[in-house]
C-alpha cells in the first residue's frame, strides 16, 4: 500500500510540472498549433495597427479555434512575428501580449516601415551591390529605417566594425543615393544614405522629412467577420477517442461488477 | 493536431485520476478494488467532460467556458456518485463532490 502511495505521489509530482492545466478537465500546452505548423509559418516581425470591423480586432486561440483570447481596439499597435496561411487562404498572425493567440491579418494595417517603403517605391529601387565608401570608416554614420524616416540610429564604425554592405539602391528626389542593408549588427532591413551617411534627419531634411503612412479605416470588411473554422477531422478524432474510452471503461466496469458480485 | 488532442485528453485524465485517487485515500478507500474503481470511474466521466468543453469552445464560443465546465462537472459528479453507490462505496455522493472539486481546484491552480 505504501509503495502504491509513493508511486502515485511521484507520478503526481511529475504531472504537476506541466506548463498549463485548466480546471478539472482541460490541459492546454503552450500554442501547440504553432509547433505543429511551424514549417508552414512565415517569419515577418512587423508592427501593425489594429484595423478591424466594428472598431476591434479579436485574437483567437488558434486559426481553428474560435475561443476568444483578447481584443484590441482599432488604432492599437500589435507586433506580429509569424504568419500562417490556412486552407481557405486566410492569413493569421501570432500575437504575444497578456495572452497569446492568432489574429486575421486582413484586420491589421502595417505601420509604415522599410517594407512599406520598398513596396511604394518598387520601380525606383534597383538591384545594386556595394559597400559604403572607406572614407567613412571610424566615423559615426546614421542608419535609417527607410529614407526620410524619423527612426534614425547613430552607429560608430570604428575599430573592427565593418562598413555596411548594401544590395539595393534608391535615389531620392534630391538625387541622393540610399543603400538597403539586409542585416547590419542587429538592424534588419535598414537604409544608409550612401552619398551623405554622416547626416541625420534635420541635416538631410531641413524642411522636415516627407510624411509616409499606411492609412487605416478604409477597408471594406464584407458582411461577416473572419473567424476560425474548426478542423472537422480534429473534432471527429476527439469524438472517436472519447467513445472508445467510454466503451472500454463500461465493459471493464461491468466485468468489475460481476467479479465483485461473485466474490460476495 | 492529433498528437495535441491525444496529449490533452491523456494529461487531463491522468491529472484528474491522480487528484481523485488522493481524495479517495483520504476518504479511507484503501483496497485495490476500491482504488481501481476510482480510476475506472474517472476514465468514464473525464473524457466526455473534456470533449464537451472542447466542442463548446469550437462551435458555441459565446457560451462562457466557466458555465460549460460547471455543467460538465455536475454531470461527472452525478455519474460518479451513482457508480460509487452501485459498488457500495461509503459516502458516494460526498466522495464524488470532494474528489471532483479538488481536481477542478488544482486544475485552476496549475493553469
Amino acid at each position: 500500500m505504501k509503495r502504491f502511495f509513493g508511486a502515485w505521489l511521484a507520478c503526481l509530482c511529475i504531472f504537476c510540472i506541466a506548463s498549463v492545466v485548466k480546471a478539472d478537465v482541460i490541459w492546454e500546452p503552450e500554442d501547440p498549433f504553432f509547433e505543429k505548423h511551424s514549417e508552414e509559418c512565415e517569419y515577418i516581425s512587423r508592427v501593425y495597427t489594429a484595423d478591424g470591423p466594428n472598431g476591434e480586432v479579436i485574437v483567437y486561440k488558434t486559426p481553428e479555434s474560435p475561443k476568444v483570447m483578447m481584443k484590441f481596439e482599432n488604432g492599437e499597435k500589435i507586433c506580429i512575428y509569424w504568419v500562417y496561411r490556412d486552407k481557405n487562404g486566410i492569413s493569421w498572425g501570432t500575437v504575444e501580449d497578456e495572452k497569446s493567440g492568432w489574429v486575421p491579418m486582413d484586420y491589421l494595417t502595417p505601420v509604415y516601415d522599410s517594407i512599406s517603403f520598398q513596396e511604394e517605391y518598387e520601380t525606383e529601387i534597383t538591384a545594386q551591390k556595394g559597400v559604403l565608401d572607406e572614407q567613412y570608416k571610424d566615423r559615426e554614420i546614421y542608419i535609417w529605417e527607410y529614407p526620410g524616416s524619423e527612426n534614425v540610429w547613430a552607429f560608430d564604425t570604428s575599430g573592427e566594425t565593418a562598413l555596411p554592405e548594401y544590395e539595393k539602391v534608391y535615389r531620392d528626389e534630391e538625387g541622393r543615393q540610399w543603400g538597403n542593408l539586409g542585416y547590419y549588427y542587429g538592424y534588419e532591413n535598414v537604409w544608409v544614405c550612401i552619398d551623405e551617411p554622416l547626416k541625420n534627419v534635420s541635416e538631410l531634411y531641413p524642411n522636415g522629412a516627407p510624411k509616409h503612412e499606411n492609412p487605416t479605416g478604409e477597408k471594406d470588411f464584407g458582411a461577416e467577420r473572419i473567424v476560425p473554422v474548426p478542423n472537422r477531422h480534429t473534432v471527429i478524432f476527439a469524438a472517436v477517442i472519447v467513445c472508445v474510452t467510454v466503451l472500454v471503461t463500461v465493459v471493464l466496469l461491468a466485468y468489475f461488477r460481476r467479479r465483485t458480485s461473485k466474490s460476495k | 493536431m492529433t498528437e495535441y488532442l491525444a496529449a490533452m485528453f491523456g494529461f487531463s485524465l491522468a491529472f484528474t485520476m491522480g487528484i481523485e485517487l488522493a481524495v479517495a485515500l483520504l476518504f479511507g478507500l484503501r483496497s485495490r478494488r476500491e482504488l481501481c474503481l476510482v480510476l475506472l470511474v474517472n476514465a468514464l466521466t473525464n473524457p466526455p467532460a473534456v470533449l464537451c468543453c472542447l466542442l463548446f469552445s469550437f462551435y458555441l464560443p459565446d457560451v462562457p467556458a466557466f458555465a460549460v465546465q460547471c455543467a460538465a462537472e455536475a454531470a461527472a459528479v452525478a455519474a460518479e456518485a451513482y457508480i460509487y453507490n452501485g459498488f457500495s462505496v461509503r459516502h458516494p455522493a460526498l466522495l464524488s463532490v470532494c474528489a471532483n472539486f479538488a481536481a477542478w481546484f488544482f486544475g485552476i491552480v496549475f493553469s
